[in-house]
């Protein structure tokens, strides 16, 4: 197939078929914000930050998973482009704990997103799970990225502990019917909290870590807790 | 759990492998009134699903409970319609009367009571269903009807006589074949096989202008014919030719390339392949979910003429080279899918459907599939993952239906209204068609009338027809002569036209210059009397409680949309709110997956833009 020509940000360039928008930008250096994305993922094309405006195109389009075309005329920062990244942002950072998600807060200071922006509105706050030796899971700060039911499933691990549930606002990563990590099949691979972008899944050593402990201490804890039971 | 009970739902559903989540649950759950860890379990290991995804997958579905429910399910609507016919009263009685809140089981576990959103039979409201049974035009004072099951069933929708597809409605009993054929019916599908190439039916749906009616107003013939050039170039091979070069009834047909296909090249299938879903290289599918706010022709069609849809599938399926269809019907029309259940078997028996149709090479099975409360699963790539035994999230497009559809193969999916068309247009051609209409629309247009007219019903108008005409003389104007407040056209995914508007045409161009759709042709009346905010009110819920939750600006958007109307309905608006209600709508409809989303907005807006509210 031949190659294909678009104009991005009135810059012309030359790709071959099958380069998405995001990737075509990357060429001229323009790099589109993303929050879902992962190089080596499937892109669910859900987090919209990536949105662009091409002529013709009645709404914006996910510059992720859009593949080029030829004659293309792409914008990726008009003030539609713009806005829409702005109020993104300050839906998610009311609804959902970012404390741990540095990058998004770039994102916040780039896009001048407020963050008292619905301050009062519907939050996740979900309980954290301490269930198991290696991981927390702290929920409230889980933006849905659908990142970690990609690594446990069908992009890398094939485990299919968890899973999407519940749907809207509510939706919710789940395993089945909630049970706690050691009940359900996963395999302490630990793929999903690589993949995790929002730090709402952490392995245990670094939440001790980060919150001053000392290992050894911990250790010598806990091997006091087991002769007691 | 009686693994008696759940090892023949199983059985019956094994061979759809995944594909069969839904069904087995629904199945399962009607058995056992909610689905129990242990039930989860069963199916999920007995289709080879991970107990994650079939936990996953009973979640989304409104309809389907992971918690105890009773077996008895209450199902108020309490959506516009039903709202202003007073169904808060409704619920408040039968709270009264079951001693338990919305929402809540009777203390001995058999009675559950929801508020639901339309059910739609919005032309007898208000409504409610028990299980399978829906009971029309309550009354708060004599709640006790809901629990007699003889009083159901009772009322059938106003139906107008139109020119095209409810020209014989009266005359036609639903229940047989010998009827439908007096009508003329499968004379189209005879009159395609005997004469006619899959190209020239083709030729001809595009030739007649004819568009979607779900919604999108695609044009048919189009989508038919990209569906058709992707089943052959499938893989390299030609399944068109194959059913070509197999079909031997009749000389006149055109050569298969035609489409662009070289007849050289050699059949993906032997024409010898089981005729079941997954050998067919691509499918046609009935998108009859119709769940949209104030709609419900789709329903009326069917149980009015199940025929119909069926027999456009096969000709649909017949021109595009696919051998398995799916007919996806709301899980709440327990009606329509009796009497399709009844048409899809006479057909088979009279060998309309199923192997070697009429004597001919050309085999096409259909199956019947439910949906379990969910308005996103009318989307058509999230009703492609609910039939994959997924939850109903959308796809990003492209790739589109045609290219990459159910099963990742070409599919068509047609609404059931753009199918009922098909027959006609293939009998007495395109021309024949398009006398009806305008020249930019042709054909006619099924439009569910309800709310604050004397005849509420379904009828079939010409494109073009003065919307006042259709209130004021088909409709007999305003109930007890009020004066009308607005109309919304279009269902929730609409907009609110104002008395001075509705001497538009009701064509896709007139309305599209006052910024109006068609829509699912839903029109809902109100009157002066009406209560606006709690209209938008529940515009607002149904969107958020709809939102399946895949994308950023919807999940969020939605929720916090109805944090600012409900805030605005109870007075408290605050001063920002009018500017954030703006951008909510700007990020849904510009940066949203899917059309829920992207028309989340679109009422709300035009309420205000009116000055409605
Ligand atoms: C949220 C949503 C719900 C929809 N519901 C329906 C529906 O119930 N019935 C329908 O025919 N189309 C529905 N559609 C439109 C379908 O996606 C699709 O465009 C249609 O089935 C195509 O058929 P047509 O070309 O015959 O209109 C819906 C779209 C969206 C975005
Ligand atoms: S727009 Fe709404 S319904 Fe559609 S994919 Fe996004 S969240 Fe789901």
């Amino acid at each position: 197939m031949n190659d294909i020509t678009l104009t991005i940000d009135n810059q012309t360039l030359t790709v071959p078929p099958g380069t998405t928008i995001l990737q075509a930008a990357r060429q001229i250096k323009k790099e589109i914000p993303t929050i879902c994305y992962h190089e080596h993922f499937t892109a669910p094309s859900l987090c919209r930050m990536c949105v662009v405006e091409v002529e013709k195109s009645r709404v914006l389009v996910a510059a992720c998973s859009r593949e080029c075309e030829n004659g293309m005329v792409v914008k990726t920062d008009s003030p539609r482009v713009q806005q829409s990244r702005k109020t993104i942002l300050e839906m998610l950072n009311s609804a959902v704990d970012l404390s741990a998600a540095p990058e998004i807060q770039n994102y916040m200071r780039t896009y001048g997103a407020n963050p008292r922006a619905y301050a009062d509105g519907k939050k996740r706050a979900l309980p954290l799970h301490d269930d198991n030796p290696f991981y927390l899971r702290d929920y409230s700060k889980c933006i849905l990225c659908w990142r970690c039911v990609q690594a446990c499933g069908e992009d890398v691990q094939w485990t299919f502990a968890i899973y999407r549930g519940g749907r809207g606002f509510d939706a919710r990563i789940a395993t089945f019917f909630d049970v706690a990590i050691p009940q359900s099949t996963c395999v302490y691979c630990g793929n999903c909290v690589q993949a995790c972008p929002t730090g709402a899944l952490k392995s245990k050593r670094e939440f001790w870590f980060e919150n001053g402990r000392d290992l050894r201490e911990l250790a010598r804890e806990s091997r006091i807790a087991k002769k007691k039971r | 759990m009686n693994p008696d009970i759940l090892s023949p739902i199983l059985a019956r559903w094994k061979s759809a492998a995944r594909s069969g989540l839904l069904p087995a649950f629904i199945d399962a759950q009607a058995e056992f009134g909610w689905l129990t860890r242990e039930t989860i379990a069963e199916v999920a290991r007995g289709l080879n699903v991970p107990l994650a995804d079939a936990y996953g997958v009973a979640d989304f579905y409104a309809h389907l409970y992971t918690t105890p429910m009773g077996k008895t399910k209450i199902r108020v609507c309490d959506d516009a319609i039903c709202f202003l016919a007073g169904s808060e009263k409704i619920c408040a009685a039968l709270e009264t009367k079951l001693q338990i809140r919305v929402g809540e089981t009777t203390a001995d576990g058999a009675i559950s009571l929801e508020r639901v959103p339309c059910l739609g039979q919005c032309d007898r409201a208000p409504v409610a269903m028990v299980n399978e049974s829906v009971f029309e035009n309550l009354d708060a004072q004599n709640i006790s009807a809901l629990f007699d099951p003889i009083e159901a069933h009772n009322s059938q929708a106003t139906v107008g006589a139109g020119p095209i597809l409810l020209k014989n409605i009266s005359a036609l009993n639903y229940s047989t074949l010998d009827s439908y054929l007096a009508i003329d019916g499968y004379a189209a599908l005879d009159k395609a096989l005997e004469q006619l190439s899959p190209a020239q039916i083709i030729a001809k749906i595009k030739a007649s202008g004819l568009v979607g009616r779900g919604g999108a107003a695609f044009p048919t013939g189009i989508k038919w014919e990209l569906a058709a050039k992707s089943i052959a170039n499938f893989a390299g091979a030609s399944v068109i030719a194959s059913t070509f070069a197999s079909l031997s009834v009749n000389s006149a047909k055109q050569s298969p390339s035609d489409m662009g296909i070289a007849s050289s090249q050699k059949p993906l299938l032997a024409m010898t392949d089981p005729l079941d879903w997954r050998s067919s290289p691509g499918y046609v599918v009935c998108n009859a979910d119709e769940s949209e706010t104030g709609t419900f022709k789709d329903r009326v069609l069917i149980e009015r003429n199940p025929f119909a849809v069926i027999e456009a599938l096969t000709i649909c399926a017949y021109a595009i080279g696919a051998r398995y269809g799916y007919i996806y019907l709301r899980g709440e029309y327990p009606r329509a899918c009796e009497r399709l259940q009844n048409a899809l078997n006479e057909a088979r028996a009279r060998n309309f459907l199923g192997e070697k149709i009429r004597g001919t090479n050309f085999s096409f099975e259909i199956e019947l599939r439910r949906g379990a409360g969910a308005y996103v699963c009318g989307e058509e790539t999230a009703l492609f993952e609910s039939l994959e035994g997924k939850r109903g999230e959308p796809r990003a497009k492209p790739p589109f239906p045609t290219d990459h559809g159910l099963f990742g193969k070409p599919t068509v999916i047609n609404n059931v209204e753009t199918l009922a068309n098909i027959p006609f247009i293939v009998l007495n051609g395109a021309s024949a068609y398009r006398k009806f209409g305008t020249e930019k629309s042709p054909g006619t247009r099924v439009v569910c009338v309800s709310g604050a007219v004397e005849k509420p019903g379904v009828y079939e108008i010409e494109m073009g027809a003065p919307l006042k005409k259709l209130l004021f003389e088909t409709c007999g104007g305003l109930r007890a002569n009020r004066k009308l407040q607005t109309i919304l056209i279009g269902g929730a995914a609409g907009v609110f036209l104002t008395p001075q508007e509705i001497d538009v045409a009701l064509d896709f161009q007139s309305l599209n210059a006052i910024g109006a759709t068609f829509g699912s042709g839903a029109i809902m009346v109100f009157d002066d009397t009406a209560n606006l905010w709690g209209v938008v009110y529940r515009l607002a819920r149904f969107f958020k409680d709809e939102s399946c939750g895949k994308c950023f600006p919807c999940q969020l958007g939605t929720q916090r949309q109805f944090e600012v109307i409900a805030r605005m309905a109870r007075g408290q608006a605050r001063a920002d709110d009018p500017v954030r209600l703006r951008e909510l709508g700007a990020v849904m409809r510009d940066a949203s997956l899917c059309g829920l989303g992207q028309t989340a907005a679109s009422a709300i807006i035009s309420a205000f833009d009116k000055k409605l509210v």
